[in-house]
Parts: C-alpha cells; structure tokens; sequence
C-alpha cells in the first residue's frame, strides 16, 4: 500500500517530535558530562562546549562501574529469564484454562503491587535476612520477581488471550500434549508479548534503587544504580561524573533491547490455521 | 478437551512457581503491615518491638485528618492525569511504530531510553533542566517567544505537577508504547486485509478492528498504570520533596513521611492499607467495566460465556469469527 | 456471603501471619567488623578509606574490617531500616543530628571519649559536638568532623559598591540593598529549603530552638525572638527580594550554583563549598572571602555546627574491635588529613588546631566553628523533625506570604511539644 505524501511527511514529523521528546535530556546529560566542571551551570546553557572532556567517562569505570556493570547484568538477566518462564507459564494457565478462583487469584496477585513499597521494607528485609539472602544475587533476583512477576502475569495472560485457542486444540487434535502445545505452538506465537515481558523485567530489575541499596551492602556486589551513588556526597555532587555515569546505565539496556526487538516486531500467525 | 490431568492438576502446576513466587516473599510483610495498622508503633517498635493494641484508632484518624484526605484526593488528581497522557501518548507512539518507515529500529531505541533510566536519576535531571536559573526549559520556552525567565516551577502546587507530571509521562510511556506494539504486531494481518477488503478507512480500523482487539492489553496497562501512577514516589521527592509546604505531597510520600521521618509506623501502615483498599475497588471495577461493556468482544465475562458456549451469536461477525474464518470456510 | 467469609479469612490469616515476630538476629561474633561510612562523593576520598582500613587491618594482626558507604540521602532511612530488621553494623559514622535519635532507643552503645576507658575525655572534644551527642547525660558518639558555616561574598563587587563586609543584621540589610539596587545580581542568599540558613538565626536573635524546662523538653519556635528571626529571613525574600522568586524553593546547593555562575553576591556556606568552588572556577580566585556570620541583635553569631559522630551499635560483639579501630580513625593525623580533603575540620580540640589552615580565607570556618557555633537541640525528636521538613515548610509558608511568621512558628511550636511530651 502506497502511502500519500502528506502522510508521509506527516509521520516523519511525529518521528521527529517523539524523537526529541524521548532523547533530548539525554543529549543534555551526555553534553554535560563532556563539558569542563566550570562551565556545567551557567545562565544561558551552552549546545555545546569548546573543550569537550571525555576522561570522565573512564574515571567513572575505574571508580568501580565495570564491577558494578556485571553485578547488574547477572541480576537483571536473572530475573529476566527466571521472571519470564515462569509468568509465561502462569499467564497460559490463567489465560486458558477456567481455573475455580481465577479472578481472585489475579487480583491476588496484582495486589501485592498495591502497597506502597517503603513500608513493605522492613519486615521484607527481616523475611530476606531470615532466609539467608541478603548480600545476594540470588536474594536480589528473588525479591526483583516478588514484584516483576505479578505485571509479567497479567500481561502475558494478556496476550495469550488474543491468540485463538483453535491453534493448541489443531495441534493436540494432531496428537500433542497440552504442555507441548503450549511450548511449541502458542509460545513461538506470543514472540511480541515474550519480548515486551522480557524488556520489562530487564529494564525493572537493571535500575532498581531501593532493593539493591538495602539488600546488598558488600561493596563487590553493588549494582549499578547504587554505584552511581558514589559521585554524590554529603554536601557536593559531581555532577559530570554522574552524567558520564548515567549515560554509561543506558547502553546495555540498549543492547538487550536491540537483541529483542526483532521478536517484538515479526507477528507470526499467518500461515498457521491453514496448511 | 484433554485428559484429567491436563484439565485439573496441569494449571495449577503452571500457576505454582508464580504463586510461590509472588506470595512466598510477601506474604509476611503484607501481614505484618495490616497487624500493624491496628497498633501504635514507634522508636520502640524499632528497637524492641513493642507497640500497643489501638484497633480502629489509626484509620479512625485517617478519616478525620483535613491533610490527609487533601493528599489522597490530589494522588487520584495527579494520578489519573498522568494515566489517561501516559496511555494517550503510549497508543500514539506504539501507532506510529507500527508503521514501517526508515530508522523505526532506531525509533524503538530512542523511546526506550526514558524508561531504562533510574527514576531518581531522571527527576534529577528533569529537576536541573526546570530549574529557574539554569534550566533548559526556561531558555527554551523564552527562546521560543515566552517570556519565562526566571519562572519557577516549584514555588507552586501546579507547575510543580506540571514538572514531575512531564517526568512521570516520559518514563512511563514507553511501557505502554512498547507494549501495546506487541499487541499490534500479534493482530493477524488476515484481519486487517478482510476490514480493508471491507472497505475500512485507517481510523475506523482503529475504532472498530485494533483497539477492540487489544482491549485486554490496554485494560491491563490501564489497570497497572493506575496502580503505579498512585503510588509515584521517586520523582516527586527528588523533585520538590513533596513542597513547597507539602502542597506536592503523594500518598507514598505521606507514608514515607509516617514511616521513616516521624516514626509512626502504625499510622503508615493504616495509610498503605488504606491505599490498597483503593487500589484494588479500582481494578475490580476497572474489570467490571471491560466485561460488561462489548457484546461478542474479546472481554466476554465467564458467566456471559457459560450461557453462550459457542460464541454469541447473531450479533454480526465478531472480530473472534473474523479470526477463525478469515476467507471464507475454515479447515 | 461466602466471597465476604473468605475475605474475612484471608485478612485474618494475614494478621495472624504478621503478627509473628521474628528471632532477632543482630550481628555475630565472627567476620570482619562491619563499619558503615557515609559516601565521601569522590573516588579520591573512598580510596583514602579503603586504603586506611588496609593499614588498620595490616597493624592490628588477625583485625578485618569491611567497609560499607552509604549514600547521604539514604543513610537516615538505612539506619531506620537496619535496626527495625535487627542487623546492624557494629561501627558507623552517623550525621550528628541522628545520634541522639538512635541513642534514646538504646540502639548505640555510650560512647569512650576518653579513648579507650573510663567517662572522662569530654574536654578533649569541641563542647558543642559533644552536647550534640548527649542524651540523659550519657554520650552516644564520638565527635569525628564537623563544620560551620560563614559568610562567603564577593570582595569586588563589595569593593565596587564602596560597602564593607556586613557584621550584623542591619550591615546586611545595607550592604544587601545597596547590591540589589546598584547591581544586577542577587545580593544575598536566602533559600526556602535551607534549615541551617534560618534555625541558627533563632539563637543570633536571643532566642532558642528548643530548651529544658523541668526535665522535660519544650518548643522555644514561638518566643519572640524566633518568631522576630524567621520574619527577618524571611522579608529577605519577600520585602527585601534579595535573591530571585524561585529561591522559595531553592536549597545550599542551588544558592551555591548561583554564587558559582556569578549572579550572587553573598551566601552563606562552608569550607567544603569554598574549596570546589574555586577549583570549579578559578576566575572567582582573589574575589572571594569569608566572613563570620552577621551577628542578632543580641550580638550573638552562632552557626550550627554540623558533621558526624562515630558510634557502636549496641548488641556488637565485636566491641574491644570496634573501639580499636575507632581509636584508629580517631587518630589526629588522619583525622586532619581526611577532613582537609572533604572541607570539614575534626571534632578533636588538639587535631582542631592542627588543622586550622594558614590561609586566612579558611581560618574564618575554624574560628565559626571553634567560638561562634552550637548543634540543634539533642532530642530523639530532632532526626523526626529534620527528615519531616517541619521548620522548611514552616519558613516557606512564610516567604510566600500565606502566614506571618507569628502563625507559623505558633504551628511548629505546638508540634514539637506534642512530640516531644508524647
């Protein structure tokens, strides 16, 4: 389908606004982690700087990032893989199958969610201590699905909702299990909603403040949304440093996502009711 | 269809790892912040765990405190605001994604940024940029032939929630937009091909084929939106810290305020629970509202669905009949 | 009928589950000691830590230590969290406004100023840090830094307005005038969000925060002298304008962002702004200096004299540990060294005079300190009343104008009392 030329120019033009919407603190953030200390705060804010300075960016990976970097992969990947199986698994259940209490038990779940999380820390932090998982990755990663999982639930229950039940009863008609179904059928079929679940738990457990703050105080497991703490102090911040540093957050976040996007933009049900 | 065990044991086993999961960890804090909303809770607490019995004392007070109430009107003001521009500026984005021009992969990234930072992070930054001052906003307003020199964003009550409500927005809508892409992309390409077919303009495949077909995605994005929206807490705190003269305080900061500042842990806790209890009459009704709304569409309630096992019919065909038999006869 | 008895049911088990108290677990006798330092916010400064803990660990054989930094912003709530989850470090540096807290609660062992035994030593130590520390007479912490903040300004643009530095109130109130009305910049900085600013003219007008009145403590916030001092800060602002409409909301930092970009004339700060200050910016070099505070009417000056104390947790079992390497930071030579790096001067007198620097642009926050300052009431209230904002929002109603000082000051009074006699 050929577009009209208004159109076209018409969707650069919201292209190029969402564009700067979503990205233009971002350039001032890596702006000023170029720019010299003096020239961070001035009246008339500058597009640009006469004497860029890049060494920020390796202070900050010296300062302990890159251990901090791979504390974060682990965990966030963790709960990422560890969060999608098994609300992939529940999101099936609750989708298909006509389970006594299932209202009840979504809204259970979604009510976890409601409280407001300063005042679940306390005795959560005696539950984690109790349990042996404070200083953990495995104890982060638990307490990451506590509160990913109920969303990742409901979405992909969501999502499996909008798939036709006709393709499990094709494939079991033909001889499948169930599960097998589920697996080899619908799973491959939900590829977007995986993918945006998968997104969602990543990006839920990378910058994560709270959890990670309290939980973890060994300095060699810090990630890095506490590490980023390291640049602001009592009574001074460096200010360079934690943009350099912000904008360092970003990038592997920006790999995951280009690592999964391909799934999140390919709808694969054609083709599948017939032949 | 499917033997017993597929029928009556295999879905509770798919819901267990959830279950544990999600309740294992939980379960005792929830409790142990209902138990407490019935007592007086203190330094003492803290130190030794002693509190004292009060029943209905701390809600009682809830009810009767002017502030109190002014704070929870304020987080439903604020928080559907940002609700209905999160879901507006989500839809629109995730529409424009799904169409296919040069640099959508680089799009997608853009968009994905705001929400990859960590929120303190970004209302620091959003902080600096409305800074009256300094800022870029102020430069950019007065630049683009509004006189806004100086102008502070946080001496007032409005501004201010324009502010942080600017910050909530481009943190959240990438969720949505990413998610509701998802969607998108899942709607068979049969069925829009048979409403083209029919004739249908873009909008009215929008009215009447997408959005009806996404509708359990975006009520479940309504319903978490909602729920996160009235619980915003990072922003607002880095932001204005809930001033000036607590005229930008959220429920959550309340609770933090209760909890971790003055001590009060019995009061939090009444507060929490009293949020909950919110929080969930909404999602029930924003459920009721999806079931009882659309004869033959994707939300047909179970009780609808046992009265009409095979679909409702004679209602015309419904975008689930379109799917089933796209061209004609099925297999 | 039956969803309500379910309901019921769950709410009741959730209760009961909730109403279980754990076993308290606190710390153990083994593993390294477990020391919590407020995050330094450099990388040069954390290195400075790790690097001492390796000598401590190195002289003192069979001794491990591990230290933990905590980000300022958090460290209060951290605390809170710590000690309601029963798993406390053994050794910590704690903002000396929080110690008295934590102290009432029996969370913190009384401290050794001595060094090493007995109560005596208190003399050793700057008599306000060690007030600021005492709780029903027993002391909670030991003095580790603290500072005090001065006047900062512009010598040129004084020297240009033929004005000299202000000593009082009145001299301000000139000298800030004749700023506004002759030159483009703001001329002194008064901020909405800056405690430290305000409080400390209560005591500069005669008046106190906060006193002892048989044996229990009450709200000085509406004598008149408070009420005089927060109506002064705040037609700074209102009548007087001499800083922009948005320092409503402004905080010391944003007061020192605008000092830094040259459109204000006078602030006031301390050594730890003065010092990145000019390394930010040498073109302020040989423009700037520092003055004590402008004195009340009662001729009073003081500031508040801010830092950290080191305390131990009680219920350690690592005490004889705790207090080696506590005796180990306290160590004047170390001491000095640390604090010259964060802008801060150490709480000991002896390692005090060690430290005062030669540079008479820094010697005006060691004699602030020294002879004109005073901590905050120590009530466990006051760490309650900080993290509140109850005295910011107070002030800011104030300078918007929706109350005369008088109202507000009658609020916060009565707040404090209820607190302090609940």
């Amino acid at each position: 389908m050929k577009r009209r030329p208004a159109a076209t120019v018409a969707l650069y033009a919201a292209v190029v606004v969402v564009a700067l919407f979503a990205v233009a603190p971002f350039a001032w953030m890596f702006l000023t982690s170029i720019k010299p200390d003096g020239e961070i705060f001035s009246r008339t804010p500058s597009l640009w700087t006469g004497s860029p300075q890049f060494g920020r960016y390796t202070d900050v990976l010296d300062a302990g990032f890159a251990t901090a970097l791979r504390n974060s992969l682990i965990v966030a990947t963790g709960t990422t893989v560890a969060g999608v199986a098994v609300a992939a698994l529940a999101g099936y259940a609750l989708a298909r199958f006509d389970i006594p209490l299932r209202r009840y038990l979504l809204l259970m779940v979604m009510g976890v969610q409601m409280f407001p999380l300063v005042v679940l820390i306390i005795p959560l932090f005696v539950v984690m201590k109790a349990l042996g998982l404070l200083d953990s990755w495995v104890g982060l990663v638990v307490a990451y699905l506590s509160f990913t999982t109920p969303l990742a639930v409901w979405l992909l229950r969501s999502f499996f909702e909008t798939i036709p039940k006709e393709l499990e009863e094709a494939a079991m008609s033909d001889g499948a299990t169930r599960f097998g179904a589920m697996v080899r059928v619908i799973f491959p079929l939900a590829g977007p909603g995986l993918a945006a679940t998968a997104i969602f738990s990543f990006i839920a457990a990378w910058n994560e403040f709270l959890f990670a703050l309290t939980f973890v105080k060994k300095e060699n497991l810090r990630t890095l949304p506490v590490a980023l703490s390291a640049f602001v102090g009592q009574e001074q911040a460096d200010w360079g440093a934690i943009m350099a540093g912000s904008v360092m957050f970003t990038i592997p976040v920006v790999i995951f996502f280009l690592a999964v996007h391909r799934r999140l933009t390919t709808g694969m049900v054609a083709g599948s009711v017939t032949g | 269809m499917g033997s017993r065990f597929d029928r009556r044991i295999l879905p509770w086993l798919l819901l267990a790892p959830a279950l544990l999961v999600v309740f294992g960890l939980v379960v005792y804090p929830v409790g142990r912040t209902v138990w407490l909303s019935f007592r007086a809770a203190g330094l003492p607490y803290l130190a030794s765990g002693q509190s004292r019995f009060v029943g209905l004392d701390n809600y009682r007070d809830l009810l009767t405190n002017a502030h109190l109430r002014e704070v929870f009107l304020t987080t439903a003001g604020f928080g559907f605001a940002c609700v209905a521009a999160t879901m507006a500026a989500g839809l629109a984005v995730a529409l424009l994604l799904d169409q296919r021009f040069k640099g959508r992969a680089l799009l997608g990234v853009l968009v994905l940024l705001p929400w990859a930072v960590p929120r303190v992070a970004a209302g620091t930054v959003w902080r600096w940029m409305f800074d009256d001052q300094y800022g870029l906003v102020n430069w950019t307003l007065s630049h683009l032939g509004h006189d806004f020199a100086g102008f502070s964003w946080f001496n007032d009550r409005w501004p201010a929630f324009i502010a942080v409500g600017v910050v909530v927005v481009w943190q959240s809508f990438p969720f949505v937009a990413l998610s509701l892409l998802a969607g998108l992309q899942s709607i068979p390409p049969e069925v829009k091909e048979a409403a083209r077919i029919d004739g249908a303009g873009p909008l009215q495949m929008l009215r009447h084929v997408t959005l009806p077909m996404l509708r359990p995605l975006l009520l479940t994005l309504v319903v978490v939106s909602t729920i996160w929206d009235f619980k915003i807490f990072d922003q607002v705190y880095v932001m204005t810290g809930g001033g000036p003269y607590r005229s930008t305080e959220l429920v959550a900061i309340t609770v933090w305020r209760e909890a971790f500042a003055r001590l009060h842990l019995g009061t939090a806790a009444a507060l929490a629970v009293a949020l909950f209890a919110v929080l969930l009459v909404m999602t029930i009704g924003y459920g009721r509202l999806a079931r009882d709304e659309v004869p033959g569409g994707r939300g047909v309630s179970p009780r609808q669905r046992r009265r009409e096992p095979l679909g409702p019919g004679g209602r015309g065909v419904s975008p689930r009949q379109r799917r089933r038999e796209p061209l004609g006869t099925a297999r | 009928m039956r969803r309500a008895l379910l309901l019921a049911l769950a709410l009741a088990l959730l209760a009961g589950c909730g109403a279980l108290t754990p076993s308290a677990g606190g710390s153990s006798a083994k593993g390294p000691l477990q020391v919590w330092i407020m995050e330094p916010g450099n990388p040069e400064l954390r290195a400075f830590f790790t690097s001492a803990t390796t000598d401590f660990e190195a002289a003192h054989a069979g001794d491990r230590v591990a230290v933990q930094f905590v980000p300022w912003a958090s460290a209060h709530d951290q605390f809170v969290t710590a000690i309601g989850g029963g798993q406390m470090p053994d050794v910590a540096e704690m903002g000396s406004t929080w110690t008295p807290e934590f102290g009432d609660i029996g969370a913190l062992e009384p401290a050794a100023l001595g060094g090493g035994d007995g109560a005596e030593g208190g003399d050793r130590f700057v008599p306000s840090l060690v007030e600021g520390a005492t709780v029903d007479g027993t002391v909670y912490g030991v003095p580790w830094y603290a500072g005090a903040r001065a006047l900062i300004y512009r010598t040129d643009v004084l020297a240009t307005l033929g004005q000299s530095v202000p000593s009082t109130w009145d001299e301000l109130l000139t000298v800030g005038r004749a700023i506004r009305d002759r030159t483009g910049m703001a001329a002194f900085g008064v901020a909405g969000n800056a405690p430290h600013y305000v409080l400390p003219m209560v005591w500069q007008n005669g008046g106190e925060i906060a006193y002892r009145k048989g044996g229990v403590w009450r709200s000085g916030m509406d004598s008149q002298e408070a009420v005089a001092a927060v109506q002064f800060y705040a037609d700074l602002y209102r009548t007087e304008r001499f800083a922009p409409a948005g320092a409503l909301s402004w905080n010391a930092r944003d007061v020192r962002k605008a000092f830094e970009a040259g459109d204000l004339a006078m602030m006031i700060g301390g050594a730890w702004d003065l010092r990145p200050l000019l390394a930010a910016h040498p073109e302020l070099a040989g423009k700037v200096a520092s003055a004590l505070l402008p004195a009340g009417p009662s001729g009073n000056r003081d500031s508040f004299a801010g830092g950290s104390h080191l305390v131990v947790f009680s219920g350690t079992k690592k005490a004889a540990l705790a207090r080696r390497y506590l005796d180990f930071l306290l160590d004047p030579g170390r001491v000095a060294a640390f604090t010259t790096k964060i802008g801060f001067l150490p709480g000991a007198l002896d390692a005090l005079a060690a430290a005062t620097p030669p540079d008479p642009l820094y010697r005006t926050f060691s004699a602030q300190l020294q002879d004109h300052s005073r901590t905050y009431p120590p009530t466990r209230e006051w760490g309650g009343f900080e993290a509140d904002g109850l005295f910011t929002s107070a002030v800011q109603q104030v300078m918007a104008g929706k109350r005369t000082a008088a109202q507000a000051m009658k609020d916060v009074a009565k707040t404090m009392d209820a607190a302090f006699g609940g």
